[in-house]
């Protein structure tokens, strides 16, 4: 019986133990992650320029200040999930994160504010609007890295072609020539709309509508919302709603026409978003597509793209209000938990130094001064038509509301899929979805 | 001797008790203190007592119910299919015929897969682009064009979409439970209807279904709690799209944590989530398998 006793002490201690080693454990774990050793942690997107930049660049960071970098890279939204979970605990996680534009708002209260880094030097090199989106509140708290909003990409090729031509001539009446406008848009989609095998189906189409479930969708019809006039977007002044006015459903309307009445590009949109639209230019079967600017580069890359060297770039199409996109630029951020934030400012200095890198890697890049030098390059062709975009008249960032995503996922997604599917018109669908909104925002 | 058995087993329990308390009770009793609460993630200090409001504000909200409905649907139809086609894929496989073994084996193999994998596959072979899916109906002459049905994004179809993927991926299990449950039964009862001149339907009907039903019950119940919490499958197969047609109420609640941030909010759904369905299994324990009252 002493014995049994004495066993279950034992037991019970060995298992208590456990738990206790495993809460010290953790203990160490994180102190030693953010001692006095010298390593930074960065957190980057698997695979994104930001973690190749960061991978290149960390022997000659080390050489400079004695610092190794350590990388965690994580998918998309694992980096926001990261971040979100670090600034909520105040763990002290990682020094450096390469966050979306998006993300500002719901992230901004655990960020450092990074004003001492903005110099007016600094700022002159940086296209409108990208320290203002990485700000929030009026307090900057990103660098950025690089900038890109959706361009034109089209087939030179076609376009050239002098057959081509004199039929488009005929039938519409004008010369035919890349898209500046949202009527000559309709028509060269629909004009280059084909069955080329006569096999009955189309099998060519002028362009894509994006309608799939996440927030290209709603970038996409954005940009045409801000051409059509709509500014600010979304939400205006004292949390007012304008989600269901003239541009916005005019612009929706806009893609419902292509889709439907047109019928010049794919049938199934609301599965359609920036990779599936550039699959199917890639593949060949289609004239044209509005996608980010730097997809220009894989689009002349004989190894993704069966059309490469047939390419051309073109600036967004304009509305009534003129050109109008919406920018997703990338910024560096410092989470206030870091416990190395001196270094972590170093480093935002280094790579900004760096920002050429991601114009090698990515196709575009931050700094103003980068975009000049690249753009007479060859490759780079599609620099100069980004940057009138960039500072079109209607050029401008998505609301910097803490409740953005919330009123992207629960009102501006579904409000573009009802109007796409035909379940709602478009005046019903945004109608819908400013009730919805006008719920998620707080009282004013 | 009684007393030290008690304590004994008492003991035994310890080390597994510590550890639902630790990994099952205290995280519930966090979950359910902050379903009364309002807070903000950035700083959960900063938490504001709001009573029930959570749960009111989920009860009323038409997003919350239509979550809500498609869960039922997708439990009813789902689990409805897979029993059927698993009880009559295991009468099938319980006669042994040659290459019988061979294709339970591979009937058996989508248990293998992880939903997340099933989903991945069965979005590519749903699309309606280049789906295979599309692309046979059309071959068979059953679509006149291979771009007709837009299974993932017609808000008539998704759900339907993503309870076929379901079903192809579990319908093995229901299988293999009730071959298991068939083999069970003693070949006497057989025998002794064929001298009743019992025919086969009298067979399936007054002894293989009566002494399937305690196995089927479990069956049942493990899908059934296994299909409300179903995720993977409908996040990567159409993250409850388009416009909240094929929105579970796991997705939704996943959204309003990690999206949107609302911790209590999404507290108090899977509150409400966790009674509907321990209220579900505690019918399904008591009614329809209590081994009282078959005793008695």
């Amino acid at each position: 019986m002493k014995k049994k006793g004495f066993l279950s002490i034992v037991s019970l201690l060995l298992v208590s133990s456990l738990f206790l080693s495993g809460c010290s454990g953790e203990k160490t774990g994180s102190s030693e992650a953010n001692g006095d050793n010298k390593t930074i942690t960065v957190l980057v997107e698997g695979g994104s320029p930001a973690f190749k930049v960061a991978k290149e660049t960390a022997a000659e960071f080390k050489e400079e200040t004695g610092y190794t970098v350590k990388i965690e890279s994580v998918p998309y939204t694992g980096v926001y999930d990261k971040l979100k979970a670090e600034v909520a605990s105040q763990a002290g996680a990682f020094d450096v994160a390469t966050i979306d534009i998006l993300w500002f708002p719901a992230l901004a209260g655990g960020l450092l504010p990074l004003e001492d880094l903005m110099t007016d030097d600094l700022k002159s090199d940086l296209f409108p609007g990208l320290v203002e989106g990485g700000s929030y509140q009026n307090k900057v708290y990103g660098m950025p890295v690089w900038t890109n909003a959706k361009n034109l990409i089209y087939r030179k090729d076609l376009f050239e072609d002098e057959k081509n031509k004199a039929d488009f001539q005929a039938k519409y009446g004008y010369e035919l020539h890349p898209p500046t406008t949202w009527d000559e848009y309709s028509d060269v989609a629909k004009f280059f709309t084909k069955d080329t095998d006569n096999d009955g189906k189309v099998d060519m189409y002028g362009t894509t509508v994006f309608g799939a479930n996440n927030g290209d969708a709603v970038a996409s019809w954005l940009d045409h919302a801000a051409q059509a006039g709509a500014k600010p977007l979304v939400v205006g002044d004292k949390g007012k709603v304008l989600v269901n006015t003239k541009p916005y459903v005019d612009s929706l309307q806009f893609l419902v026409d292509l889709l439907k009445k047109d019928q010049s590009v794919p049938s199934g949109a609301l599965e359609m978003a920036s990779a599936e639209t550039s699959e199917l230019f890639w593949n060949g079967k289609s004239a044209m597509m509005l996608a980010w600017g730097h997809f220009y580069v894989p689009s002349n890359d004989s190894k993704q793209s069966k059309v490469a060297g047939k390419v051309g770039s073109a600036p967004m199409i304009g509305g009534g209000a003129g050109i109008g996109a919406v920018p997703g630029p990338w910024y560096q951020v410092i989470p206030s938990s870091s416990k190395k934030q001196e270094i972590a400012k170093e480093y935002l200095n280094f790579i900004y130094e760096k920002n050429e890198l991601f114009m090698k890697s990515l196709g575009v890049a931050a700094r103003k001064s980068v975009f000049e030098s690249y753009s007479t390059q060859q490759g780079y062709e599609h620099l100069k038509p980004l940057m009138t975009t960039l500072s079109g008249p209607q050029t401008q960032n998505r609301p910097s509301i803490k409740e953005w995503q919330e009123i992207e996922s629960e009102a501006l997604i579904p409000a573009v899929q009802y109007a796409l599917s035909g379940e709602k018109t478009p005046q019903e669908a945004l109608d819908w979805a400013a009730d919805v909104i006008k719920d998620l925002l707080p009282p004013q | 001797m009684r007393l030290r058995n008690g304590a004994l087993s008492t003991i035994f329990f310890f080390p597994a008790g510590i550890f639902m308390l630790v990994f099952l009770v205290y995280p519930i009793f966090l979950l359910i203190r902050d379903s009364f609460y309002k807070i903000d993630i950035i700083n959960p200090s900063l938490r504001e007592f709001v009573g029930f409001a959570n749960y009111t504000n989920s009860l009323t909200s038409e997003r919350f119910l239509k979550a809500l409905w498609n869960t039922v649907v997708y439990i009813g139809v789902a689990v409805g299919f897979e029993f059927i086609i698993g009880l009559i894929l295991a009468l099938l496989l319980s006669n042994a015929f040659k290459g019988s073994q061979f294709i339970r084996t591979l009937l058996l193999s989508p248990l293998m897969l992880a939903p997340l994998v099933t989903g991945i596959i069965w979005k590519f072979m749903l699309n309606d682009q280049f789906g295979i899916i599309n692309w046979g109906l059309y071959k068979l002459g059953i679509l006149s064009d291979p771009h007709q049905i837009l299974w993932l994004s017609d808000s008539r179809f998704a759900l339907y979409s993503t309870i076929i993927a379901d079903i192809w991926l579990t319908t093995p299990f229901i299988m293999l439970v009730l071959l298991a449950g068939i083999k069970g039964i003693p070949i006497s009862l057989y025998e002794s209807s064929d001298m009743d001149g019992a025919n086969k339907w009298h067979k399936f009907r007054y002894i293989t279904f009566p002494s399937l039903i305690p196995v089927a019950t479990v069956a049942l119940l493990i899908r059934i709690i296994d299909a409300a919490r179903t995720f993977d499958i409908v996040w990567v197969l159409t993250q409850g799209g388009p416009g909240f047609s094929s929105e579970l109420l796991s997705t939704y609640m996943y959204k309003t944590l990690t999206r949107y941030g609302e911790v209590g909010q999404s507290s108090a759904m899977a509150v409400i989530f966790i009674i509907i369905l321990l209220v579900l299994s505690s019918f399904f324990i008591t009614k329809m398998w209590s081994p009282r009252r078959r005793h008695s």
